[in-house]
């Protein structure tokens, strides 16, 4: 099983992946995650306890092969947050994902993530949604900006 | 369309108190409906309406007054049940022959008139106790007197917002919503010859809590606006 460790600085020196204690050298790592949608496909609470769908790879330095993140671990270690997310499942069923932001478990309340660091193309993108639900206020969709 | 929300909030709220205030007791207010007296429907007195004469003709021959033997027409207090019919004897007679007399015979002598004793009516809430009130030991701030248990009894008050637990006497619904003071008091207590304010009802204030919480929750929900809001951090 994957025990992934990524973590960056802000800029590609300071940007690393290890896997099970060993850097890996990669060109891309990408992981997308949509849950928390009713039928309709509008934003609810529930997130991935309600399905959803999600894609996690890493693209080895020099291959077209994409290698499955998961099952397993991945923490990620942005400037400002830090994102653990974690599926055992050998299927990678969705549900069984655990997803904890900045030590918080956020698995119910999950919409969006996105982290999409392609070294090749110099794209870094990486934001979490979530959806809150209030007592006394609107529900929010607040989306956090990792890097 | 944004009136026409808040008229459907206003009746939704409306709706939510009447439902909450529909919950409580109808009969909080004490029980003071007024009982009647005896039963309905009934009768008092003989119902003798013996006919007299004989019918030697083929008719009968109902005298009024006259001689004879006839029996009282139903006066008040006698001893008789019988009563005279006037009229026609013959049968299918439309006279009744019923009286109406309050207790013939003889009356347990208890003083009243309905041959009962003891009291009747509410009291409200108070009630006697052998335990001492919290109250008991405390120097009263004022005291009055009040007809209790058929005489006059001192009636103690010791300042602050204790006085509204002798709104018990008096019950009304509303001492039954978070929104009197009387409903976070308990009903007065009579001890050793005078009547002491129930001390506060903790119970009742966290029901209070509970309730307004429920209700301002009730109305933020009503009134928040429709959908969700879009938020970016960093």
């Amino acid at each position: 099983m994957n025990q992934m460790v990524f973590s960056t600085g802000g800029d590609w020196d300071s940007t690393t992946l290890h896997n099970n204690g060993e850097e890996v050298m990669a060109d891309k790592l990408l992981v997308e995650l949509h849950a928390g949608r009713d039928e309709d496909g509008n934003a609810t609470s529930g997130g991935l306890s309600r399905g959803g769908e999600a894609t996690a790879y890493i693209l080895p330095q020099g291959s077209t092969d994409q290698e499955p993140i998961f099952p397993g671990n991945l923490r990620l270690t942005f400037p400002n947050h830090a994102l653990v997310i974690e599926n055992s499942s050998p299927t990678f069923a969705i549900e069984m994902t655990q997803v904890n932001f900045d030590g918080q478990d956020v698995s119910n309340n999950v919409l969006d993530l996105m982290v999409n660091i392609d070294s090749v193309n110099n794209e870094v993108t990486a934001s979490l949604t979530l959806y809150k639900a209030h007592w006394f206020s609107s529900d929010e969709v607040a989306t956090y900006a990792l890097l | 369309m944004r009136r026409i929300n808040l008229i459907q909030n206003f009746w939704a709220l409306s709706l939510g108190l009447a439902l909450t205030f529909a919950t409580l007791p109808a009969d909080a207010g004490g029980g003071r409906g007024g009982g009647s007296f005896g039963g309905g429907g009934h009768s008092f007195g003989g119902g003798g309406g013996r006919s007299f004469g004989g019918g030697g003709f083929g008719r009968s021959s109902g005298s009024f007054g006259g001689g004879g033997t006839r029996s009282n027409g139903g006066s008040f207090g006698s001893g008789s049940r019988s009563s005279g019919s006037f009229g026609r004897s013959s049968s299918g007679s439309t006279s009744s022959g019923k009286t109406s007399s309050f207790r013939t015979g003889s009356s347990p002598s208890t003083g009243s008139s309905f041959g009962r004793s003891g009291s009747f009516g509410s009291s409200g809430y108070v009630h006697s106790t052998s335990v001492a009130p919290s109250y008991y030991n405390q120097r009263p701030t004022t005291v009055n007197r009040v007809y209790y248990g058929g005489g006059y009894v001192p009636q103690y008050y010791y300042g602050g917002w204790s006085g509204y637990s002798y709104w018990w006497a008096h019950p009304a619904w509303y001492f039954w919503t978070p929104f009197h003071p009387a409903f976070y008091y308990s009903p007065p207590v009579y001890y050793n010859g005078g009547m002491y304010p129930g001390g506060f009802d903790w119970f009742h204030l966290m029901i209070s809590i509970f309730v307004i919480g429920f209700i301002i929750w009730l109305i933020s929900r009503l009134f928040r606006g429709r959908g969700v809001r879009y938020t970016t951090y960093r």
